[in-house]
């Protein structure tokens, strides 16, 4: 077998090495993606239940699923989804992210196997997941489509992967890079590079190259109203998709 | 300022046995940290995480050794948080001795409770406990100084035929106190926590560290302040207050009337502060709240019961009508009335309930409402962060609490305040405002949808219905 791609972009993993301590402080840099966590979560929670027809009113209904948490950062997914029963590896190319993430985990008594290698290296392990989370990733990736073909390898059959990220759109520019970079100040300048947001068109081809059907797709906004993140249909700026690999055939 | 001098005493007679005392639970800590295993322990070595000490864990502590500490304990118990509370686990200091004529100052002070409330405290077993009974309020008539001024009537005037609508049920305050301390005695769910015989002492919110006076700790994910409007945790954590001193008394009796009172709560707005007669259980008994300066109200607490009969029947001339002749039935009280409000209800790992948020004039009996609607707003708060995998201190959580709570007891202070302060002003700020309330009345009389989102806001508060006050049983909700 070919020695897969390694698709991580060095120049990316320094940017967030450097933010590693602040990830949970909730009034820190990564305050958007704290106030972004519940509605995500919620999606993960619903969705994982519809399709591996958990039982829904447990209190930990992931109980017995392996399930990957790629480009973990400092855990800010990881950790619900252990309290949520799963049998989680985060991995992050990072190793002060690592670091943090397994600090933070072993306070909060939580048991998450936390590895800093990448999809590339776990590719060459035996390890295969039922879930995986590919969270805010794809967009700081060197190669999108190598990048996917190594989590599709990854899922066992039958698995399902979560995909967010920001669209290339003129809108996202505005939002996500001028507004939330430049105006608001919610995100260091420089966290997002719009040549590498991706549109859901190139995702779902992207997956059906790797062999997943892409199964949903849903937009995510922010309501100024509500001072919180609710799910929409609109495409246009956040989305989050759900890829899944066919039964063994 | 108290608190500090006290711990400031104790300080050199600790330290000895706390160095003992520190070993020997610490040589317990096994058998403590069963209630904290909801999480798996972390057996398998994590590259980068430092060895620590394994001590007890909690879900929530409850600081506070009031009602409102109390009735939070049980509701997150009881909605499968694991909880640390203070008066049930603490150091707990003998409770004040019952004065020996318990049944005369029964009545002296009451609360009005709205329906929701009452779903709330039966949701958690507690108004099934009380002993003294309830007496319902059908209506409510309110009122100026004169004559004319009355009353604006709460209860739908147009359609007499309808079921009478409970707006809230007066009960004793002693009594609900005991029903609260009943059901926190059979409530297993708080069983199982540590017992730790020393007093709270620091609280680290970084690492959620809350360390006792014999350097016992306790790892707890949020600590809930509910000790009350002096709250030592809130100084600490660095939130101050806005207050108002209303610079009078509320002076509170039980009164005996001439005639039934008919289930209806009658409140006169008097230049001197509010006057409130609630209906008790009894059909010709009334509890009697009554604002006055803080002089007037000292001397007329003391005062000879005839002359405090004249009095009290002079300045409630609007009301006495109905009932020929007030007289007073029990022992007097009085306290000074403050209002106060948090200027932030949540910190890092801290929430504040009860008054340690909010104090407010008890004009309309609301502040157990308000906090029985924190409690309902906290638990579902914790409940969906539990539901999304999110930490009970999860700060975006937290937040969403915070905005719930903040805005209704804004609404509720500023609601009774707002009227308070205008009849106690000058003559035609009275005037223009008894006619402003005939009008009210007038609008309300004819278009029941207000009066119906009136009575739902008195009852329910600003913001989404909690699962406490909808009554849903707490099994049923996901875990």
């Amino acid at each position: 077998m070919q020695k897969p791609v390694e698709t991580v972009d060095p120049d990316e993993i320094a940017k967030f090495s450097a933010m590693a301590a602040e990830w949970w402080d909730p009034r820190g840099k990564f305050r958007p993606l704290h106030k972004f966590n519940p509605v995500r979560l919620d999606y993960i929670r619903r969705e994982v239940c519809h399709f591996k027809g958990l039982e829904a009113q447990s209190a930990t209904p992931f109980a017995g699923l392996d399930l990957l948490d790629i480009g973990c950062g400092g855990g800010l997914l990881s950790e619900p989804m252990c309290r949520l029963g799963a049998n989680v590896t985060g991995a992050d190319a990072s190793p002060e992210n690592i670091k943090t993430a397994a600090i933070h985990a072993a306070e909060q008594n939580l048991d998450i196997d936390y590895q800093a290698t990448t999809a590339a290296a776990l590719v060459e392990t035996d390890r295969r997941f039922d879930v995986i989370l590919n969270m805010e990733v794809i967009e700081h990736v060197a190669d999108p489509p190598a990048f996917i073909d190594q989590c599709s390898t990854l899922l066992k059959p039958g698995g399902i992967m979560f995909l967010a990220t920001l669209n290339r759109t003129l809108k996202a520019y505005a939002l996500a890079i001028v507004g939330a970079e430049y105006v608001l100040g919610w995100l260091p300048k420089g966290t997002h590079d719009w040549e590498k947001f991706i549109t859901p068109r190139e995702l779902e081809d992207m997956t059906r190259a790797s062999g997943l059907d892409m199964v949903r797709l849903s937009g995510v906004s922010f309501n100024p109203l509500l001072n919180k993140w609710q799910r929409s249909g609109d495409l246009g700026v956040n989305y989050m998709g759900i890829a899944r690999k066919p039964e063994a055939a | 300022m108290q608190g500090r001098r006290k711990r400031h005493e104790q300080t050199p007679s600790c330290d000895a046995a706390a160095h003992v005392a520190g070993w020997t639970l610490r040589a317990e800590w096994g058998s403590l940290t069963r209630m904290t295993t909801k999480a798996k322990p972390t057996d398998q070595a994590i590259a980068g995480a430092p060895a620590r000490a394994e001590s007890a864990r909690c879900d929530v502590a409850v600081l506070g050794r009031g009602n409102s500490a109390a009735l939070t304990a049980l509701a997150l118990a009881q909605s499968g948080f694991s909880v640390w509370a203070e008066l049930v686990h603490g150091d707990v200091q003998p409770a004040a001795q019952p004065p020996s004529d318990a049944r005369d100052t029964r009545w002296q002070r009451v609360l009005a409770l709205s329906p929701g409330a009452r779903r709330a405290l039966e949701t958690l077993g507690v108004w099934q406990r009380l002993k003294a009974g309830h007496a319902p309020v059908a209506d409510i008539a309110v009122g100026g100084p004169n004559h004319g001024d009355l009353p604006l009537r709460f209860a739908d005037a147009k359609t007499p035929d309808r079921p009478v609508d409970v707006l809230s049920h007066i009960v004793s305050l002693a009594d609900l106190t005991e029903a609260i301390g009943d059901t926190l005695r059979a409530c297993t769910a708080l069983g199982g926590a540590a017992q730790i015989s020393a007093a709270a002492h620091d609280f680290n919110p970084q690492t959620g560290t809350l360390t006792f006076a014999d350097t016992t700790q306790l790892r707890v994910n949020l600590l809930v302040d509910a000790s009350g409007a002096q709250s030592q945790w809130r100084t600490r954590a660095g939130i101050a207050c806005l207050h108002y001193d209303y610079r009078s008394h509320a002076l509170s009796a039980e009164v005996a009337l001439g005639a039934p009172h008919g289930q209806v709560a009658r409140q006169v707005f008097l230049a001197d502060g509010p006057l409130a007669i609630l209906p008790l259980p009894a059909p010709t008994r009334a509890a009697l709240v009554w604002s006055l300066p803080a002089r007037k109200a000292a001397a007329l607490a003391q005062c000879d019961e005839d002359v405090f009969n004249h009095e009290l029947n002079v300045a409630a001339r609007t009301l006495v009508g109905p009932f020929e002749h007030l007289a007073l039935a029990g022992p007097r009280a009085y306290q000074p009335l403050k209002a106060q409000i948090a200027e932030a209800f949540t910190g890092t790992r801290l929430a504040l309930v009860g008054e340690a948020a909010h104090v407010i004039h008890p004009l309309a009996g609301q502040g157990m409402n308000l906090t029985l609607r924190d409690i309902g707003a906290l638990v579902d708060t914790l409940c969906e962060a539990r539901r999304l995998g999110l930490a009970c201190s999860d700060a975006t959580m937290l937040e969403n609490y915070a905005r719930l709570r903040r805005a209704d007891a804004l609404a509720g202070a500023f609601g009774t305040h707002g009227l308070a302060e205008i009849f106690s002003g000058p003559r035609p700020m009275r005037a223009v405002a008894a006619t402003g309330l005939r009008g009210v009345g007038f609008i309300a009389d004819n278009w029941p949808e207000l009066k119906n989102a009136f009575r739902r806001q008195a009852d329910q508060g600003l913001g989404p219905l909690s699962d406490l006050f909808a009554g849903a049983p707490s099994s049923e909700k996901t875990r």
